[in-house]
């Protein structure tokens, strides 16, 4: 008898070890495990035996019952290994092959400019107003101080509509009026938009787009113009500068002033650059729009977004900003 | 404005270096754009006279000349230029010159002539472009001296931009005063001393248009020698300023005007008719101008007129008929004061434009006009000859009808500029600057400008002129805390803020086209209605102000799908331009965003073929930009002048029409040859904006039950409807439908398809038992069958 239980673990373990999958060992769990299997048929013969020789049979037995499920349970794992190993080569890509899906497209460099612009007046406590792009000659140059036939209407080439009823906008300076119009100091307003100039050629396009700060209070000072402007293009070019307030001259502002930086602040030349004009505003526009010019004073400056935008991105043909070529608008994506 | 050193510097006397000045000038508002070489510095070109000139034997156009050009023995030169003669004193060109053009003189024989060096014209001097003969120097000049020390050279010209609030500083003296100003020094005015009149001619002189006319001061002058020439030192001051030489009465003219800013103007006097009126045009009169062109004047032109008519448009530009020319002795100068606003929108009439009206454009100082007359008098007498008469001066009202005074606070200084200026530096600054200043109070002032400075009108003017002096970069910078607005109602951000970044997720990328448009090209799109339309267009390409962003996006399109690029998606957001009687100036102005799109659905991949976008590709596009608003959004079929009108939807949101979208119609195939006509979206950007806010719904634990429904109805239905009709039973549990499947074809009728729904019910409080939903949905078969004559498939 335990040359027989001696042949059957012997050939029970040689099977489970040659079983190549997991119903084969399952078939062998059964033949020598289950209700009529083999082992478990040599545990019912037991009862034949002397109570002495019964025990211990029946632990040589149990011992092997023991061996085998253990046999078959590290075989169950080492095939269910193999087969996660084998499920998992068969899943395997090729992470180097594109990905799928559409590219992004990308907001055109002169309204990532203009946000740029206007998210740090934002935080300046600057609220961003609209305004039409068609205007009148009221709002465009005589509430600015600019009569007819003055000789600073010379300065800007405007754009006529309707017989010269209307025009396109010089500047966003119109904003300003109607702002001023309708509602009284304190007034800290940005004008972002469009605006239009009758030149076209390799440094003018005859629409471009400029940036007008206004604020207008009570001891508004040309000072704090300065500490405002220093403050936002050091914040817009992220380092700081050296600027250069020098006079200068716009209908709407007494005194104005034109802001260069010195180009070696920015790494690009010994030269200083003109990037904005600005000025406390004159009282007769203050005046004009309804606003007690002795008891307020007020800012203002003005800057065009493409000038920016070519120092920000190094983009050197204003023309470009235009043709609207993807080549060119995907590279801001 | 264009100034030489030299003669800037005989106006102030400094030590600054011409960097420093030009630092100055642009410090105190008068930018220097550039500064220029006064002119080639001449190595080796010397004064020469000519002792002896001769006719060649071989040759009948050259001569052989014997010139004193400062050395022992004079210099043999042979010379082709007409003008030669003995006594003339020209340049020579040594041995061993290299001129401006390259030329490199070396000793040569001419027709077995030998010829030791060049006598030059100003133009191969690089000095002028006459090249009709040798340059005439003065006799005076010395045989030897180099022509470079001759002419001032080198020299540099200061170029300036001037602000059109400084017309005083259109001239060497009223830059000269900034410098003096700058520098803290005087200023140097030369001595214009009368001439005394030694003939009796007085021009009568009537000013009829006196609130346009201050003054006007005129001269005769006889017997000048006719055709003299205009001195060397003078004709080279007139070149470095960008002056072109004409002649000697005119020539001075314009010297004078460099020199003081007085515009000046010469008739020929025998050509004039009688008394000089000042005067308006009368309608139709004609001038013909020195230029030769004809003038029809328009009734409120100042002219300047004799008895017969016109001889100048006033301040402009003069007249053919009494013209200085070659021949002219007898001469009338001219030296008056007109207000800009008498010159003011004229040179754009007449599209003319000069430097006489530049000057009066901007203002003219009104006490100039006696010295600059008796100077170019001085000029005309000294280097022409001839007699001069006595001033004739007629006045019109002036400029400002009594002194201007200007209340100067010193606090009111203070405030604008944000820090307080000492008393004592103000009055010097103002006084440096020529105007008169009278005490009022404790850091008070009355400030009197000076004629010269049109600028100056109200206490913000004098509070420039502090702070110009004192130095816009001396000034402080500081903030002294912000009155701040209250926040804007809403709150300062943009609803729609989303949007370009949804796009941008979609793969468009964002155009910037210009707001003018190709009228042909609008036409097509709008079905031709009426649209603003430009006075002066940059060309007449684009002469039209946009009704649709498409007209602006669609060449932005051409252009790439042109270049190869296989998928193209574009977006702008931008003003369209409509006329619209109740908008304000007859034009409605409306934010709006448009979008096109053209080529494959997706980038191309290595694992499928690439698909060419459709309509839904799109759609899908345009309902992304509402989402994260609560508006219902719906599409209808419609018709658009632009539109493909199988392919077209109106874009509905709460039922108002908001936009359009679709595919471009074939019948721009034509016009867009072999290009796949892309799909387009415009929508009104305020739409998005103030769609309604999502309110938040209760969520709710109960199961979803599904009811898939395959319906037959005819293909004229749109799937819309059906949606409309099983909404109609309004009943409260159902929450949502899809549509999973539309299909044609093989067991339907022809004209008939199949659509299938997947209708999604709830009850937010219990569970839906199916006795339920099967009434909800006999309900809606009935609902069906009754709008849209559907029924279920396969019944």
């Amino acid at each position: 008898m335990t040359s027989e239980l001696d042949r059957l673990r012997e050939q029970a373990v040689a099977d489970i070890e040659a079983a190549e999958s997991l119903q084969a060992l399952d078939a062998h769990r059964v033949a020598l495990l289950g209700k009529k299997g083999q082992v478990t048929a040599q545990l019912k013969q037991l009862g034949a035996l002397a109570p002495e020789q019964r025990r211990e049979e029946g632990a040589r037995i149990n011992r092997v019952k023991d061996e085998l499920a253990e046999a078959i349970n590290a075989r169950r794992q080492a095939l269910e290994a193999e087969a996660l190993a084998r499920r998992m080569a068969e899943e395997s890509v090729d992470v180097t092959l594109p990905g799928r899906g559409r590219r992004p497209g990308a907001a055109h460099p002169i309204t990532l400019t203009r946000q740029r612009i206007e998210r740090l007046f934002v935080h300046n406590g600057f609220e961003v107003v609209q305004g039409p792009e068609i205007e009148d000659d009221y709002h465009n140059f005589e509430a600015l101080n600019v009569p007819p036939d003055h000789a600073a209407r010379a300065m800007q080439d405007t754009f006529y509509v309707d017989g010269a009823r209307l025009l396109l906008r010089t500047h966003t300076s119109p904003v300003q009026v109607r702002t001023m119009e309708s509602r009284q100091p304190p007034i800290r307003i940005i004008a972002p938009g469009r605006v239009y100039r009758c030149d076209s050629d390799r440094t003018h396009s005859p629409m471009f787009h400029q940036v007008e700060a206004l604020y207008v209070a009570e001891h508004v000072s040309f000072a704090q113009l300065r500490a405002e402007l220093q403050a936002f293009l050091e914040a817009f070019f992220a380092t700081s500068l050296k600027l250069r307030f020098r006079p200068s001259y716009f209908p709407f502002t007494e005194p104005s002033a034109e802001v260069d930086i010195d180009g070696r602040s920015l790494g690009t030349g010994s030269g200083w650059m003109e990037v904005l004009g600005c000025g406390m505003v004159h009282p007769n526009v203050l005046e004009a729009a309804g606003i007690d010019s002795r008891r307020y004073t007020g800012y203002a400056l003005g800057m065009g977004v493409e000038r920016l935008a070519m120092l920000r991105y190094g983009v050197t043909d204003l023309r470009q900003f235009y043709d609207n070529d993807l080549r060119f608008l995907e590279q801001f994506a | 404005m264009k100034i030489s050193e030299q003669w800037l510097r005989e106006w102030v006397d400094t030590s600054a270096s011409i960097d420093d000045l030009a630092q100055q000038l642009t410090m105190a508002g008068l930018e220097v754009d550039d500064m220029l070489d006064g002119g080639p510095l001449l190595d080796g070109v010397v004064v020469g006279r000519i002792l002896e000139c001769k006719p060649h034997p071989e040759a009948d156009r050259l001569k052989l000349c014997r010139v004193d050009a400062g050395e022992a023995a004079p210099l043999a030169i042979v010379c082709g230029a007409p003008n030669a003669r003995a006594g003339l004193v020209v340049p020579v060109a040594r041995v061993g010159a290299t001129l401006p053009n390259g030329l490199t003189i070396e000793a040569a024989e001419i027709r077995g002539q030998a010829s030791a060096g060049m006598l030059c014209s100003a133009s191969e001097l690089g000095l002028s472009t006459d090249a009709s003969g040798l340059w005439p120097l003065s006799d005076d000049a010395e045989p030897g001296t180099p022509v470079a020390d001759y002419l001032g050279l080198p020299d540099r010209i200061l170029d300036i931009d001037l602000t059109p609030n400084r017309g005083d500083c259109l001239s060497v003296r009223g830059v000269a005063r900034e410098v003096a100003v700058a520098e803290d020094v005087a200023l140097k005015t030369p001595d214009v001393a009368p001439v005394t009149a030694t003939i009796e001619t007085r021009p009568v002189v009537r000013i009829e248009a006196p609130e346009r006319c201050v003054a006007y001061a005129a001269r005769a002058i006889e017997d000048t020698s006719a055709g003299a020439s205009t001195p060397v030192w003078m004709a080279e001051r007139l070149r470095r300023s960008g002056i072109r030489r004409i002649s000697l009465p005119v020539d001075i003219g314009n010297y004078v005007m460099l020199e003081f800013g007085q515009p000046m103007h010469a008739f020929d006097a025998d050509k004039l008719d009688g008394a000089i009126h000042v005067r308006l045009a009368t309608a139709d009169e004609r001038i013909v101008t020195l230029d030769g062109e004809e003038v029809t004047l328009s009734a409120d032109t100042l002219v300047i007129a004799d008895e017969t008519g016109p001889v100048a448009i006033a301040g402009m530009i003069g007249g053919e008929r009494t013209a200085v020319d070659a021949n002219t002795r007898n001469l009338v100068f001219e030296s008056a004061c007109f207000t800009p606003a008498a010159v003011a929108g004229q040179g754009r009439r007449y599209k003319i434009h000069t430097d006489s009206l530049h000057r009066f454009e901007r203002g003219v100082d009104p006490a100039l006009h006696r010295l600059a007359l008796e100077r170019a008098t001085q000029l005309l007498v000294t280097h022409g000859g001839g007699g001069a008469g006595p001033l004739s001066v007629a006045e019109g009202t002036p400029v400002w009808s009594e002194q201007r005074r200007i209340a100067l606070d010193g606090a009111h200084v203070e405030r604008l500029l944000g820090q307080p200026i000492e008393p004592a530096w103000i009055e010097k600054a103002l006084t440096a600057l020529g105007i008169e200043i009278q005490a009022s109070g404790e850091n008070r002032w009355t400030a009197m400008p000076p004629s010269w400075r049109y600028d100056l009108e109200i206490e913000a003017d004098l509070i420039e002129e502090v702070a110009r002096v004192y130095g816009y970069d001396r000034l402080q910078s500081g903030d002294p805390g912000v009155a701040l607005p209250p926040v804007p109602a809403d709150g300062g951000f943009d609803p729609a803020g989303h949007v370009a970044p949804a796009l941008q997720a979609r793969g468009y990328s964002e155009a910037i086209t210009y707001s003018f448009v190709e009228a042909g090209l609008h036409a097509e799109l709008t079905g031709g209605e009426p649209a603003v339309v430009l006075d002066n267009p940059i060309s007449d390409q684009l002469a039209e102000m946009r009704r649709t962003l498409w007209a602006s996006l669609l060449p932005s399109w051409h252009h790439n799908a042109r270049r190869q690029q296989s998928s193209i998606r574009l977006y702008e957001r931008g003003l369209r331009f409509i006329p619209n009687e109740q908008a304000e100036n007859g034009i409605g102005q409306y934010d709006t965003l448009a979008g096109l799109a053209s080529g494959l659905a997706d980038d191309t991949h290595w694992d499928r073929a690439g698909r060419a976008l459709d309509f839904f590709d799109v759609k899908g596009d345009v309902e992304a930009l509402f989402a994260g608003t609560a508006g219902r959004l719906a599409f209808e079929a419609a018709t658009h002048p632009a539109l493909h009108p199988g392919r077209t939807a109106r874009i509905l949101l709460d039922g108002t029409a908001v936009g359009w979208m679709g595919q471009l119609s074939p019948a721009f195939s034509k016009r867009y040859k072999n290009i796949a006509l892309p799909y387009v979206f415009e929508v009104d950007y305020e739409a998005v904006r103030k769609a309604p806010v999502i309110r938040f719904e209760a969520l709710s634990e109960q199961p979803t039950v599904r009811r898939d429904l395959a319906l037959v109805v005819a293909e004229a239905v749109p799937v819309a409807a059906l949606v409309d009709a099983i909404e109609s039973v309004d009943s409260p549990e159902l929450r949502s439908i899809q549509v999973f499947d539309v299909f044609r074809g093989e067991g339907l009728e022809t004209g008939f398809k199949s659509v299938a729904l997947g209708l999604i019910f709830q009850d937010k409080a219990s569970t839906l038992t199916d006795d339920r939903v099967e009434r909800i949905i006999d309900r809606v078969l009935a609902g069906l069958q009754e709008r849209c004559d559907a029924r279920i498939r396969g019944e």
